[in-house]
C-alpha cells in the first residue's frame, strides 16, 4: 500500500468513525430515549380541548324555569395582538413609534379625525431608511421598529420574513438615503397597497356592523387601546361589546385570521329568565337564588375535591378509549413501575406494552393538566344562596375532546372523548304564584302599619316544611339578612311563642317537672309584678278569671298567665319549651334539656344560609319576660317552622329546595290532647281573642297567635311594637302556615291589625284564585 | 476503450448502491411531499433520469477530456456565480441562488462543488504543488473564490461543504498533516470570526440555540419552550421525528411529524428525519449504509486508480458526498447547528441530484478506465 493509498484508507476510516458516532447517536435518540421523543411527538399533535355544558336550571315548584345558563358572545380587543398583527394596527403603532423615536408627536388616530390607512402607508413608505428608525435610539427599540416594519410588509404580502428582512438590511446598508419604498419591488407595490386597503375596508365593515348591531363604536375603543400602549394590560385588552348577535359573532369568528386582535369570546351568563306574575322580576326570590362565579382558589374546599373527582373520571374514560386491545377494564396503574420517561421499557418489542402505558400515562397526565386548566379558567361554582347550596346538583361536569391535529391546528381525528354532562335541574319549593301574592301584598301599602321599618312574610307547607313563599321589605342588598329581625336593642317575637310555653307547662304538669300549679294561677288584673324584678308585666287589659283557663289565656294573650307559667317552668323548662319548637339552639357541649329535641342540624336550612341562630338570652331579662317573647332573637322562618309543628305535631326541616331525601319531621313528643288544647286556644284567638276583629281569619279557617312586643327604634324616642301574626289553616287538614311581621310599628298598633291583617289579605287572595284555592285551601268553603 | 469494455469494467456495486439509494429517495420524497408540494417526487425522478442520461454519456467519454475541460468548467461556473445577482431568479427566503431555465431552477453552487473537485484535481495532480504550505495558496484560492460568491447569495451551507472537499483532496494529494492542521486552524478562526461579525441574525440565533440546547435539563423549561417556537423549531421537531422512530418507524407515509406538517423543509433539509420517523433505526441505517457504500466505493476507486487526477477526483467526490450526507444527518439529529445540506440522492433538488449523478458517473468512468493516462507519481 503506497503512502497515498494509506491516506485514502485513513479518509475511509475517518468517515467510518464519523458514521459510527452518528449511528450511536441515532441509537441513543431512537431507542434509548425513544419514548421521550414519542411522547413529544404525541404532545405535538394531540390537543386537549375542554368543553363545558350548561349548568342546571333552577325551577320553581311547578317546574317553571327561573334561572338558566344563557350563552352569549362578546367581542374583545386584544391590544397586543391587534397592534402586533393586524396590518392597520401595526401601521398605526409603527407611525407612533417612528415619530416617538424622532421626538415627534404621533398623529395617526382612529377617531376625531380618523387617519386614512392608505395615506399613513404612503407616509411610511416615503420615510428615509436611515431615519426609520433613527440610528441614535437604543438597540432594543431599533430592533423592535425594524421587526415591525418587516412584519407589516410580510402581512401585506411583500414576501417571506427572511426575504423582506434581507432586503431591508441590504437597502439600509447600500442606499440609506433611499426611502422605505425601495425595499419593495415595483411589481409588489400595487399588490401591497391593495392588501392594506382590503384590510382597512374589512375593519371598517366590522366597525359598521358593530355600530348597527350593538351601538358600539369600534374606532373609539381602538383609539383607547392605542393610548394604553406601553401601559397596563387592562387598558390594552378590553371587552367592547357584550351579547353580540350570533350572526355577527359567527361572521367575525370565520374571519378571525384576518381580524387579528378582535376576539370573539363565548360567555355563559347565568340569567334569571322568569318573573313573578304581574312583576318584572322575581322580587325577593332573586336574593335567595344567589350567584355563580369562578371557583375559589382554595385547595381544600369541596369544589376542589369535586374537580379532582371529575379529572379522575375523565382520565378513566380516556384510558378506556385507549384500551382497544384488551386493556379495557384493567388497572392501567398496575403496569411496570417507575414512570421514568426515558426508561428502557420500550427498548425491546417484548416490553412495548409497558413502554406504551408509560406513554399513555404521560399523555393522560397532559390531558389532566389541560382539563385542570380548563376548570381553573372556566369552572363555575355557586357562591351564595340556592346556587351554592345546590351546587353539587347544578354544577355541570365538563368534558374533554382529545384530538389529533396538524401543525395548522386542523383536527384530523378524535383520540378520546369524555362527555360533558349538564347540571341537573333543581326545583325550589317556592310557588311563584304565592310568591307574587306575597310580594304584591308587601308592596301594596308601603305605609302599612303606620310606617313600619320592615315587613316580612313567610308561607310554608306544614307537613313537609317546604317554603312556598317568602319576602320582606325593604329588599336588602344582602339576601341573608332580608328576614332577620332588625332590632338590635330588643329583639322580640312577642306572644307568638306562648303556645310553646303552654305546651311545656302541660307536659311539666303531667311529668311532674317544675311548673306552676293551678292553684297559684290567680285572676288577671292587668298587671303582674315579677318577684324580685322592678318593672311589672302588663296586659292590654285585665282578663279576670279567664286568665286561669289556658285556652282563653292563650286566646287573649294574657301576659300575667304566661309570665306565671314561665316562672313556674324556670330556665330549664323554658329552654326545653323553646327547644322543642326549634327556637333554641343548644350551645356546643351544652346538655340537651330532658325530653326535648336536640338536633343542631335542624338549624341548617338547606338552601338558606346565614340565618342567625335563635337563642333566648336568659339572665338579661327575667324568665317571665322570656316566657312572653322578649329577649329572643328569631325570625319569621323559625316561627313558621315552629307553627308547622303545631299544625302537624312534628317539627319539619324547612326547605327551599325540593329534596327527596329530606328527613322526616321530628314529633313534638307531646300527647295529642295537649296539642288539641293549644289548638283550641289558637282557634279562639281568631274567634273571641286578640285577633277577633280580623274577621277574615275565622272565615278562612285560620288558627293562630298574635304577637305584639314593645321595642325601641335606634335613634328614635318613644316605644314601638313588633306586630306579629303566626298561624295556619285549616285545623282539620293543615295546608298553609303563614307568618307575617311588621317591625317597629307605632305604639298602639298590634299584631292583630297589622300582622293579622297581612295574613288575612294573603289568604283572601289565595282563596280568590280558583287554582290556588283548589291547591292550598281545599277545606275552606 | 470501447463502450462495452467500459460497461464491463464498471463498478456495478456502485451503480446498484446509487440506484437503490435513489429509489429509496424517491419513496421518501413521495412520503414527505404527500401533503404539500405534491408531484415533487416526479420532478425528482425526471432530474434523476436526466442525471442518469447525462451520466451515461459521461461514462462513455474518456475522462481525459474532463481533465482538459476542468478549468473551462470552473470558469463557467464562476461566471454563473458572478452573474447570479443580475440574471438569477427572484430571491427566495432572502437568497438569490438559482437560475430559472425553462421552468426549472438550476443552482450554480451545486455545480461549483463538482467544478472545484475537477479543478483541484487538475491542480493537485502534481505532487510537489501539494507538499508545501505555499503550494496550498492556489487550492485555497480556488476554493475561496467560488466560496465567497456562494457566501454572498447567501448560501452558507454550500460554502462550508467546499472546505472538507479541499482538505480531503489535499490530504489525498500528499499534503503534510501539519500543513493541513494549520489550514484547519485558520479555517476555524475564520469561522469564529464569522460567527461574531458576519453572520446574519437568524444564522447566529441558530448557532446560539444549538449551543444552548446542550444545557437544557429538559424541554419543558422556559428557554427550551421559547426556542421551540423560534430558532429551535426545525431542529427540535426533527429530533422528535427521529427519536420517535424506534426500530421500525411509523411506516412510509405514516410519520405524524411528516404528515401533520410539524417538520419544515422535510423534502430537502430534513428528509433524513422523515427516513427515521417512518422507517425507524433500521431504515436510517439502511440509508446511511447505502451512502457509506457509495462513499467507500468512490474511495475504493480512488484506492485502485493509479493515475492522480482520477484518484483525486474520486476522493473529491467521496469527500463531497460524505460531507453532505454526514452534515445532513448530523443536522437532523441536531449534532450540528441547522444548515441546509441536502442528503445526496434523497433530498429534493434538481441541480443537486443532477450533479451527484455526474459526479458518480465520473467516478465510474475513472474506475472503469483504471489506466495511467496522465501523470502517475510525482511529475518531477
Amino acid at each position: 500500500m503506497s503512502a497515498l493509498q494509506r491516506r485514502i484508507a485513513l479518509l475511509g476510516v475517518g468517515f467510518a468513525l464519523l458514521l459510527g458516532v452518528l449511528a450511536v447517536a441515532l441509537f441513543h435518540q431512537m431507542i434509548l430515549r425513544g419514548s421521550v421523543y414519542q411522547e413529544r411527538s404525541w404532545a405535538n399533535r394531540w390537543g386537549y380541548h375542554g368543553h363545558g355544558a350548561e349548568r342546571g336550571p333552577i325551577l320553581d315548584r311547578e317546574g317553571n324555569l327561573l334561572v338558566r345558563d344563557d350563552p352569549s358572545w362578546s367581542l374583545h380587543i386584544e391590544g397586543e395582538t391587534f397592534f402586533g398583527q393586524h396590518p392597520v394596527g401595526v401601521l398605526v403603532l409603527l407611525e407612533r413609534r417612528v415619530r416617538a423615536a424622532r421626538g415627534e408627536e404621533p398623529r395617526a388616530r382612529f377617531v376625531a379625525p380618523a387617519t386614512r390607512p392608505d395615506g399613513l402607508f404612503e407616509w411610511l413608505l416615503a420615510q428615509p431608511l436611515a431615519d426609520t428608525p433613527p440610528g441614535d435610539i437604543d438597540r432594543e427599540q431599533n430592533r423592535a421598529v425594524r421587526a415591525q416594519i418587516v412584519d407589516l410588509l410580510v402581512r401585506l404580502g411583500a414576501g417571506t420574513r427572511r426575504d423582506v428582512a434581507a432586503r431591508l438590511i441590504a437597502a439600509r446598508r447600500d442606499t440609506p438615503s433611499a426611502s422605505l419604498r425601495s425595499v419593495l419591488r415595483a411589481s409588489q407595490l400595487d399588490a401591497v397597497r391593495a392588501a392594506l386597503q382590503a384590510s382597512a375596508e374589512e375593519l371598517a365593515r366590522v366597525g359598521a356592523d358593530l355600530r348597527l348591531a350593538c351601538g358600539v363604536d369600534l374606532a373609539t375603543h381602538l383609539q383607547a387601546a392605542l393610548e394604553c400602549w406601553g401601559g397596563t394590560r387592562p387598558g390594552l385588552n378590553r371587552r367592547i361589546a357584550r351579547r353580540i348577535p350570533y350572526e355577527l359573532a359567527l361572521a367575525l369568528q370565520l374571519r378571525k385570521e384576518r381580524l387579528a386582535g378582535l376576539l370573539v369570546v363565548q360567555e355563559i351568563e347565568r340569567r334569571i329568565s322568569a318573573s313573578l306574575p304581574g312583576r318584572p322580576d322575581l322580587g325577593c326570590l332573586t336574593r335567595f337564588l344567589g350567584r355563580v362565579g369562578q371557583r375559589p382558589a382554595a385547595a381544600a374546599d369541596a369544589g376542589a375535591a369535586q374537580v379532582e373527582d371529575r379529572l379522575d373520571e375523565v382520565e378513566r374514560e380516556l384510558q378506556l378509549a385507549l384500551g382497544e386491545d384488551g386493556r379495557e377494564g384493567e388497572d392501567p396503574y398496575a403496569a411496570s413501575a417507575a414512570g421514568e420517561p426515558d426508561g428502557v421499557a420500550s427498548a425491546s418489542g417484548a416490553e412495548d406494552d409497558e413502554g406504551d402505558s408509560d406513554l399513555e400515562r404521560a399523555a393522560l397526565r397532559r390531558a389532566r393538566r389541560a382539563m385542570a386548566a380548563y376548570f381553573s379558567s372556566r369552572g363555575r361554582v355557586g357562591l351564595s344562596g340556592v346556587e351554592a347550596a345546590a351546587d353539587a346538583a347544578l354544577r355541570e361536569r365538563p368534558g374533554l375532546r382529545w384530538v389529533e391535529r396538524t401543525r395548522a391546528r386542523a383536527e384530523t381525528g378524535l383520540v378520546g372523548y369524555a362527555a360533558a354532562e349538564p347540571g341537573r335541574p333543581v326545583r325550589l319549593t317556592v310557588d311563584l304564584r304565592l310568591q307574587a301574592l306575597v310580594e304584591d301584598l308587601l308592596d301594596a301599602d308601603p305605609e302599612a302599619g303606620g310606617g313600619a321599618v320592615q315587613r316580612a312574610m313567610v308561607v310554608a307547607e306544614p307537613a313537609t316544611g317546604e317554603i312556598l313563599a317568602l319576602a320582606s321589605r325593604p329588599v336588602r342588598a344582602e339576601w341573608s339578612d332580608a328576614l332577620v329581625a332588625p332590632h338590635r336593642a330588643n329583639p322580640a317575637p312577642g306572644s307568638v311563642v306562648k303556645p310553646f310555653v303552654l305546651l311545656q307547662h302541660l307536659d311539666a304538669a303531667r311529668t311532674g317537672a317544675p311548673h306552676v300549679g293551678p292553684e297559684a294561677l290567680g285572676p288577671c288584673r292587668g298587671i303582674y309584678h315579677v318577684p324580685g324584678f322592678g318593672t311589672p308585666i302588663r296586659c292590654t287589659h285585665p282578663h279576670g278569671e279567664e286568665a286561669r283557663d289556658p285556652r282563653l289565656a292563650l286566646a287573649h294573650s294574657c301576659n300575667r298567665y304566661f309570665a306565671q307559667l314561665a316562672g313556674g317552668l324556670g330556665p330549664d323548662g323554658l329552654r326545653a319549651a323553646f327547644q322543642r319548637a326549634g327556637l333554641w339552639l343548644p350551645a356546643p357541649g351544652e346538655p340537651a334539656a330532658p325530653g326535648t329535641l336536640d338536633d343542631p342540624a335542624s338549624w341548617r336550612i338547606p338552601g338558606i344560609q346565614g340565618l342567625p341562630r335563635p337563642r333566648v338570652r336568659l339572665g338579661g331579662l327575667t324568665v317571665e319576660q322570656n316566657g312572653i317573647g322578649y329577649d329572643m332573637v328569631t325570625s319569621p322562618l323559625h316561627v313558621a317552622r315552629a307553627y308547622c309543628a303545631l299544625a302537624t305535631g312534628a317539627l319539619p326541616r324547612l326547605r327551599l329546595i325540593q329534596d327527596a331525601a329530606a328527613p322526616a319531621p321530628v314529633p313534638l313528643g307531646v300527647p295529642a290532647e295537649d296539642l288539641e288544647l293549644v289548638r283550641d286556644g289558637m282557634e279562639l284567638v281568631v274567634t273571641v281573642g286578640s285577633a277577633r276583629k280580623v274577621r277574615g281569619l275565622k272565615r278562612l279557617g285560620v288558627l293562630g297567635k298574635t304577637g305584639t312586643a314593645e321595642v325601641r327604634r335606634a335613634g328614635e324616642p318613644g316605644v314601638f311594637n313588633n306586630a306579629w301574626f303566626a298561624g295556619y289553616t285549616t285545623r282539620a287538614a293543615p295546608t298553609l302556615v303563614v307568618v307575617a311581621v311588621a317591625y317597629g310599628v307605632p305604639d298602639g298598633q298590634h299584631g292583630a291589625e297589622v300582622g293579622g291583617a297581612m295574613v288575612e289579605d294573603f289568604l283572601r287572595r289565595v282563596h280568590g284564585a280558583p287554582e290556588l284555592r283548589a291547591r292550598y285551601l281545599p277545606g275552606v268553603p | 476503450m470501447k463502450p462495452l469494455q467500459v460497461l464491463a469494467r464498471l463498478d456495478w456495486w456502485l451503480v446498484l448502491l446509487a440506484a437503490t439509494l435513489s429509489g429509496l429517495g424517491l419513496l421518501y420524497l413521495r412520503s414527505a411531499t404527500q401533503t404539500e408540494f405534491e408531484g415533487r417526487h416526479l420532478r425528482q425522478a425526471g432530474f434523476l433520469a436526466l442525471g442518469v442520461g447525462t451520466g451515461a454519456i459521461l461514462i462513455l467519454l474518456p475522462y481525459a477530456r474532463v481533465l482538459r475541460g476542468a478549468w473551462p468548467i470552473y470558469g463557467a461556473v464562476l461566471l454563473a456565480l458572478v452573474l447570479l445577482p443580475w440574471f438569477g431568479a427572484d430571491p427566495r427566503n432572502g437568497a438569490r441562488r438559482w437560475y430559472s431555465v425553462g421552468g426549472f431552477s438550476l443552482q450554480p453552487a451545486e455545480f461549483a462543488k463538482l467544478a472545484l473537485i475537477l479543478v483541484l484535481a487538475s491542480w493537485l495532480r502534481f505532487r510537489a504543488k501539494a507538499a508545501t504550505f505555499e503550494g496550498l495558496v492556489v487550492p485555497v484560492l480556488l476554493a475561496l473564490v467560488p466560496g465567497v460568491l456562494i457566501l454572498r447569495q447567501p448560501n452558507l451551507s454550500s460554502f462550508l461543504v467546499l472546505w472538507p472537499i479541499l482538505l480531503a483532496m489535499c490530504w489525498a494529494a500528499g499534503t503534510p498533516g501539519r500543513t493541513l492542521l494549520g489550514l484547519v486552524a485558520v479555517g476555524l478562526a475564520v469561522l469564529v470570526a464569522g460567527y461574531f461579525f458576519f453572520l446574519h441574525g437568524y444564522q447566529s440565533e441558530r448557532i446560539d440555540t444549538w449551543l444552548a440546547h446542550f444545557t437544557w435539563a429538559d424541554w419543558d423549561q422556559r428557554e427550551a419552550r421559547a426556542a421551540f417556537l423560534d430558532a429551535g423549531l426545525q431542529p427540535m421537531n426533527s429530533l422528535i421525528a427521529i427519536g420517535s422512530g424506534g426500530w421500525t418507524g411509523a411506516g412510509l407515509g405514516q410519520g405524524p411529524q411528516n404528515v401533520y406538517g410539524f417538520l419544515p423543509y422535510r423534502s430537502e433539509d430534513y428528509i433524513f428525519a422523515v427516513v427515521c420517523e417512518e422507517t425507524g433505526l433500521l431504515g436510517a441505517l439502511t440509508v446511511l449504509g447505502l451512502l457509506a457504500g457509495i462513499v467507500f466505493a468512490c474511495l475504493r476507486a480512488a484506492f485502485l486508480v493509479r493515475e492522480r487526477f482520477g484518484r483525486l477526483v474520486c476522493v473529491g467526490v467521496a469527500a463531497w458526498l460524505a460531507t453532505q450526507g454526514l452534515v445532513h444527518a448530523y443536522v437532523c439529529a441536531w449534532l450540528l447547528p441547522s444548515t441546509g445540506q441536502p442528503l445526496p440522492l434523497v433530498s429534493y433538488g434538481g441541480s443537486a441530484i443532477l450533479v451527484v449523478c455526474l459526479g458518480l458517473a465520473l467516478v465510474l468512468n475513472i474506475g472503469a478506465r483504471r489506466e495511467p493516462v496522465l501523470g502517475g507519481e510525482a511529475f518531477l
